[in-house]
């Protein structure tokens, strides 16, 4: 017999040291349950479910801009009351964001133990 | 009577009282004081209340105003919903410190003069170094360290500063300033220290996610929000505030997109939302300062909510990282529910709290034809929406299955939670008591169709722009290298190389010495050794000739 474990939700970590699974992460408290991921059948989870509510998030955002020829904006600033301009400006300013944060992390990002090569070695204490 | 006693005071006697009682006692101490408190600050009319003669100074304990009573209702509230939310799992010792930590709070808000600001100044220092200490850890005692280090530092800067206010002033009254010669400039700096500004701005989410998980909630709520109360109070409209605060913003969102520790985006997320309140505080209008109040007391709320979340998920499952998160949905329906809640918030969503006050800021940007400005903090609401309105419930909540199955909340948590995300909707449909409490008259209504389309348009497709870039945010089990390098890294550095450096000439140089001295020893045993020139036995000839040689000279030069 295998000692695999079977993908049945009630199996109480199954992950811990057995073959062919990862260890579970380092901090984890004993006694916390965990499953083999992606072994339960959970509707939010299930690609029929994902691509329903992409649908219905993309309906959302066309209404949300189709909305703005029966609702005017008044803005401040001549820019912001052209049309859908919240919507594209919204969006560019995150892409913007997001690739910025991708050009800095090649430069700031380190492995975790970047400072703890330097500290001190001692046992976890209570204070 | 209580219209006399500072309500700090009546937090710091609950602080004690929670550090010598035990049981129900204590849990009764807890959630009574901060209500005590609470009451004693509405009971603060306007102008100085309580003063004492210190030195020669006429120190003022207490001064009412509506902003002050704004300040202190919310660290009150906070304390309260804090305390519920921590008393089952936090140690005496640390419970005890947070309320402590709320007094210099409390007292900050109620300071009639910049004495009275520092000492409270520092109790604030002092207690929530504690509480990053309570973290248990060797990482929270070393972060700890660092933090009172830097805090400590900010405490001389702005004593500094108050002395010299004090030397060409001649007063230490809580006033509007201008940060315009040596004095107001520390005390300006020794303010944005706390504030979380640059430079230094990286003690927050250095020490932040160290501490306990009930530990981060009281945190997350005091320190920079004193801050943004004291540069109302004595720096509205000082325009370099502006440019600062427009800096923090897009810090915090930047770090925080980068950051795989779940607490520690919140911790950026706090940097980024002070940076809102700075940047009001430096635009100064009246619309302008009572946004930077509103969104500090709506902020203090689902900052709280968030860490709150995020607490309960370090709590039940000792895990921080995003990468070993995800799915937590299944089992944690109410966790998940009410961190949401305060994404929402945060993001300034509309019918949440974030929005009532935000748009207050954005408002008066507006209003002073700051275009630039105006845009800009547009661009940073969508991108509070991206790091911690979609990616903070995303990343713990949803993403893959962690196969993490653990409990919900208990149920204080649970309330705790309820109760703020309440507040955050609440605030949200029907800010009206909240404008009540505002320094200024404010009859803002934001409901307007066109102004709603405009933030929904706005966050929406953020969220769009989210899911398309996933993959381009896929978390990875690093840190992200802050200013705090300065100090970890390269100032240890230097101290290597110069204590190194210094040791190699100290080497150079006794090695000289020592060689030196071995040829003096060697040139004084050849002279007047047993065996040198001076310890030979002469023949008296030679003397004779000697003492005549010596008398002739002796003669010659006393003639001449």
């Amino acid at each position: 017999m295998s000692e695999r474990p079977t993908a049945s939700s009630t199996d109480l970590r199954p992950r811990a040291g057995a073959e062919g699974h990862p260890a579970p992460p380092d901090g984890l408290k004993p006694g916390v349950p965990t499953v083999v991921p992606g072994s339960d059948d959970h509707w939010l989870t299930r690609p029929r479910t994902i691509r329903r509510l992409w649908w219905v998030f993309s309906a959302i955002l066309a209404l949300t801009v189709i909305a703005q020829w029966f609702i005017p904006i008044k803005g401040k600033f001549p820019l912001e009351s052209t049309f859908a301009f919240a919507a594209w400006y919204g969006f560019a300013c995150c892409v913007a964001m997001v690739l910025i944060a991708r050009v800095l992390g090649w430069w700031l990002k380190r492995p975790e133990s970047y400072y703890a090569e330097d500290d001190p070695v001692r046992e976890p204490r209570d204070v | 009577m209580f219209e006399l006693l500072p309500p700090g005071l009546i937090l710091l006697a609950g602080a004690l009282l929670i550090a010598v009682t035990r049981g129900a006692l204590r849990t009764a101490v807890v959630l009574v004081i901060p209500l005590l408190t609470l009451w004693a600050t509405w009971q603060v009319p306007d102008g100085v209340m309580a003063t004492v003669t210190y030195l020669d100074y006429q120190v003022q304990l207490v001064e009412g105003s509506a902003v002050r009573r704004l300040f202190a209702t919310i660290f009150c509230i906070m304390a309260f919903v804090g305390g519920l939310y921590a008393y089952r799992t936090a140690r005496g010792y640390e419970l005890s410190a947070a309320f402590a930590y709320a007094a210099g709070a409390v007292g900050v808000s109620f300071a009639g003069d910049l004495i009275t600001l520092f000492l409270f100044w520092e109790l604030m220092a002092i207690f929530s170094t504690i509480i990053v200490f309570c973290g248990g850890t060797e990482r929270a005692r070393a972060a700890g360290i660092r933090y009172a280090v830097i805090h400590l530092m900010g405490g001389v800067i702005l004593k500094v500063g108050i002395e010299a206010v004090m030397v060409s002033t001649g007063s230490i009254e809580i006033r509007a300033m201008r940060a315009e010669d040596f004095g107001t400039w520390m005390v300006l700096l020794g303010i944005l220290i706390n504030a979380a500004a640059p430079p230094l701005s990286a003690w927050l989410a250095d020490a932040y996610p160290e501490s306990s998980p009930t530990g981060s909630v009281f945190l997350s709520a005091f320190t920079t929000k004193t801050a943004v109360l004291a540069l109302i109070l004595l720096f509205p409209g000082e325009s370099v505030l502006i440019g600062v605060g427009l800096f923090m913003v897009f810090y915090g969102i930047i770090y925080a997109l980068l950051e795989n520790d779940a607490r520690r985006i919140l911790a950026y997320s706090i940097v980024n939302q002070v940076g809102f309140m700075v940047t009001a505080v430096g635009i100064g209008t009246e619309t302008a300062l009572n946004g930077a109040s509103a969104h500090a007391f709506a902020h203090i709320i689902y900052k709280a909510l968030l860490f709150m979340s995020a607490g309960v998920v370090v709590y039940r499952t000792g895990l921080n990282r995003c990468s070993d998160l995800g799915g937590l949905f299944r089992t944690m329906p109410l966790t998940c529910a009410c961190g949401i809640v305060g994404a929402l918030a945060i993001s300034s969503f509309p019918f949440t709290s974030g929005f009532t006050t935000k748009t207050l800021i954005s408002e008066a940007a507006g209003a002073q034809g700051l275009a630039v400005v105006y845009y800009l903090l547009a661009a940073a609401s969508a991108g509070v929406f991206l790091h911690a309105g979609i990616k903070f419930p995303w990343f713990v909540f949803f993403q893959k299955d962690s196969g993490l199955r653990p409990k919900d909340a208990p149920w204080n948590m649970g309330l705790a939670m309820v109760l703020f995300a309440f507040a955050c909707v609440f605030l949200g449909v029907y800010p009206d008591p909240l404008y009540a409490l505002l320094p200024y008259p404010e009859d803002a209504d934001f409901y307007k169709p066109g102004k709603v389309l405009f933030y929904l348009q706005l966050l929406l497709f953020s969220g769009l722009a989210f899911f398309l870039m996933l993959p381009l945010m896929k978390r990875t089990e690093t840190i992200s290298l802050d200013v705090d390098w300065f100090w970890r890294r390269a100032l240890p550095a230097v101290w290597r190389w110069c204590a190194n450096g210094l040791g190699a000439i100290g080497k150079k140089a006794t090695g000289d010495l020592l060689v030196a001295r071995e040829r003096l020893g060697d040139w004084l045993s050849e002279h007047w050794g047993i065996k040198g020139v001076f310890a030979r036995s002469w023949p008296i000839s030679t003397t004779t000739f000697w003492v005549a040689l010596l008398l002739a000279v002796y003669v010659l030069v006393y003639y001449l």
